[in-house]
């Protein structure tokens, strides 16, 4: 790749910003990278404008908000709810995308984009007691059925949903599939990365440190996604204290489980974004490690200490099971 | 769930979210080339007449070089950046 160039292009969308890198194109036909990074800014905003919450007129306010048991919904908004649905069954519910109620209880009923995050060293030290989440017993993701063959979705009515770092992995799964007969290509949609494409040489990922402006860790990997789940900008003060926007679902109330952020490797960034915020709930211990252990990935603690788990630091192939 | 529906086991729910995803995914990429060729998504149309104009012209079978003006002039200022580029993970 010695010479070679990629195109960039850099938005906001999903109240993140997003990063697209494309090399030259290895087939005839293909658009080129200018052309094809424009369809896919497309693709996200549309995504958006159906997904997001905070929207009281888009698609997905309005399944929250139907009083019909089964609801007609488009394509792409099935694909972000089976996303999330995904998200879930891999996490055993620990990942839950039932919980707009408690998050907008927690305060994170509209966006904070350009909001200036509480200082995480306090809030870490306000914190109460350390406890590892735990999925919810009544699992209501599970009431959840999706009729591709109809266009239609059941569930109880009143169960509302929110797609937030799914959407986002799905979006880079999406770019990532069009991009693969590009020489080389990244997709960064607010810290979910897939990258790949038909070069061999590998790609320097940076995993920011959220206690310091320096890296937490680098990897170098040729194909794959990481995602990286934290709440070093998702953090505010509030009356009690302090909260942020990943729930602990058997509670409801934000997680403070020793950890400040969590990092994991995986093939899809539907995936690595389900595993961060699995391991980022599960706090220091067995349980991240076995989160962790298939892909590899890091954690960092709430005193700033950084445990790389299970991971290469080359990942030379498209990122797997670990041998 | 609808009434007399039977609830999906935990295995049916894995497989169900597996073939949605495979066939919801496909869906979409075809919606998606048919909304921005038409024009009919208000959410391309309204905010992202580059987008829209670059996606027409590749559907038509054009390149980089025969995007509109205004694809054409998004796509000239846009940064070239060497090969592999690092990227970041962070929480966002």
């Amino acid at each position: 790749m010695s010479g070679a160039s990629e195109h960039e292009r850099v938005f906001e969308v999903f109240g993140t910003e997003v990063r697209l890198l494309v090399g030259p194109p290895m087939d005839a036909g293909l658009p080129a990278p200018a052309v094809i990074s424009l369809q896919l800014e497309g693709l996200m905003r549309a995504m958006h404008r159906r997904m997001t919450r905070f929207d009281p007129g888009s698609e997905l306010s309005r399944l929250n908000g139907e009083s019909r048991a089964e609801v007609d919904v488009s394509p792409l908004l099935m694909a972000g709810l089976a996303a999330a649905l995904e998200a879930a069954e891999l996490t055993g519910g620990l990942v839950d995308p039932t919980l707009a109620g408690p998050l907008e209880a927690a305060g994170y009923g509209h966006s904070l984009r350009g909001a200036e995050p509480a200082p995480l060293e306090r809030a870490v030290s306000a914190a109460p007691a350390r406890v590892p989440a735990r999925p919810a017993q009544e699992a209501a993701w599970r009431s959840f059925e999706l009729l591709p063959g109809e266009g239609t979705v059941a569930r109880p009515p009143g169960l509302r949903i929110e797609l937030g770092g799914s959407a986002k992995g799905l979006a880079a799964d999406l770019a990532a599939a069009q991009l693969e007969r590009y020489a080389s290509f990244a997709v960064d949609v607010g810290g979910d990365l897939r990258v790949g494409g038909a070069s061999t040489a590998p790609r320097e990922v940076h995993i920011a440190h959220p206690l310091d402006a320096g890296a937490a860790h680098r990897f170098r990997v040729r194909s794959g996604a990481v995602a990286t789940s934290g709440i070093a900008t998702r953090v505010w003060a509030r009356g009690d204290g302090y909260a942020h926007h990943l729930i602990d679902p058997a509670t409801g109330r934000p997680a403070w489980t020793g950890l400040v952020q969590a990092t994991a490797l995986a093939p899809t960034a539907v995936d690595a974004e389900a595993l961060a915020k699995a391991a980022f709930l599960s706090g220091p211990g067995v349980e991240t490690r076995r989160v962790l252990g298939t892909y590899g990935g890091l954690v960092v603690a709430d005193d700033g200490t950084v445990e790389p788990i299970g991971a290469r630091d080359v990942v030379t192939g498209p990122v797997a099971v670990a041998a | 769930m609808a009434p007399g529906r039977r609830k999906p086991s935990t295995l049916g729910l894995t497989l169900r979210v597996a073939v949605v995803s495979g066939v919801a995914t496909l869906v979409l990429l075809a919606g998606l080339v048919w909304q921005m060729v038409s024009g009919a998504d208000p959410a391309l149309t309204a905010s992202q007449p580059a987008a829209q104009g670059a996606a027409t012209s590749a559907a038509s079978g054009g390149t980089a070089p025969a995007t509109t003006a205004s694809a054409a002039g998004t796509a000239a200022a846009a940064p070239v950046v060497s090969a592999p580029a690092p990227v970041t993970s962070s929480t966002s």
